[in-house]
């Protein structure tokens, strides 16, 4: 089995059930562990057995001695794992979500008619995906679809 | 250029038989951390005698022994900074200026990070490989 252990409980945790479910057809297993202690207990606890890979996405801030200490510890347990424990490169959830710079485009922090869209669009969500059809305003749905330039946008609330 | 993190001295290389010192900074801030006896104040104490020579003289250095440190300290422009066991010695007030004072270059002696704005190539180690001595990013 393979698993990929979190230490975020909500929207982490969501974050990585989705990209298990569009890019790993579900074959991981994702486990939150509620903190980068959780985790480090978790693995201290663990007895790998012959075919299972953990995947880890650790809370990494780097100027913080806290976390540095764990993460020391965390990198000796891979390093004596054989490979079974893999950390994965990355800081954590919320810098990946803010590096990801299409969606940065997209949520227009503190624009008040970007945050009307974005309420519509969450609520819309079933099962990780938008369902159009709760969908009301069709500005947004053409939003979504990527077919709504700037200008055009503008454009339809002077209308 | 503008937004370009200041270095006073990218790298220190020297000889101190039988070893050979090749010392490469990534920030403006580096802190040295490894267990004791891994040669941080022997390090200190030959950088004492480094900073005499010509190649070396915006080096400053700062230990317990130090007169007036806080006063001495803020009088730094310029210099390439180094404190030993930084951990005992410095306080929030030091932690701020090393922070804000961007003209200067600091290399600490310390283990923990906490109140310094350091970046993920601030940690180094010291490691010795067939006498050579180099600084080695910690994790």
């Amino acid at each position: 089995m393979k698993y990929l252990w979190t230490e975020d409980t909500s929207a982490g945790l969501h974050f990585w059930k989705l990209v298990n479910q569009l890019f790993f057809d579900n074959v991981l297993v994702i486990e939150s562990k509620e903190s980068n202690q959780g985790i480090l207990d978790g693995l201290s606890a663990l007895e790998i057995k012959e075919g299972d890979k953990y995947y880890i996405a650790f809370d990494y801030v780097v100027d913080n001695q806290n976390i540095r200490n764990k993460y020391r510890l965390l990198k000796s347990i891979a390093e004596k794992s054989e490979g079974k424990v893999i950390i994965l490169n990355m800081i954590c959830f919320e810098h990946l979500i803010l590096a990801f710079d299409k969606l940065v485009l997209w949520t227009r922090t503190g624009k008040a008619d970007k945050i009307k869209i974005r309420e519509e669009v969450l609520s819309a969500i079933e099962n990780h995906r938008i369902n159009l059809s709760k969908i009301v305003a069709y500005l947004i749905i053409r939003i979504i679809l990527g077919v709504v330039s700037q200008r055009l946008k503008m454009e339809e609330r002077r209308c | 250029m503008k937004g370009e993190k200041l270095m006073i001295y990218k790298n220190i290389a020297f000889k101190a038989d039988p070893f050979s010192y090749d010392l490469v900074f990534d920030d403006r801030i580096t802190l040295v951390g490894g267990d004791s006896g891994t040669g941080k104040t022997v390090l200190y104490e030959i950088l004492e005698d480094l900073r005499l020579t010509d190649g070396y003289k915006r080096i400053k250095l700062f230990n317990y022994k130090s007169d007036k440190f806080l006063e001495s300290i803020k009088q730094c422009k310029d210099s390439f900074i180094i404190i030993d066991n930084a951990d005992i010695l410095i306080d929030d007030d030091i932690r701020k200026f090393i922070n804000f004072e961007f003209s200067n270059q600091y290399m600490l002696f310390l283990r923990n990070c906490d109140g310094l704005n350091v970046s993920d190539k601030s940690f180094k180690v010291l490691k010795l490989d067939n006498n050579r001595i180099t600084l080695e990013e910690e994790l």
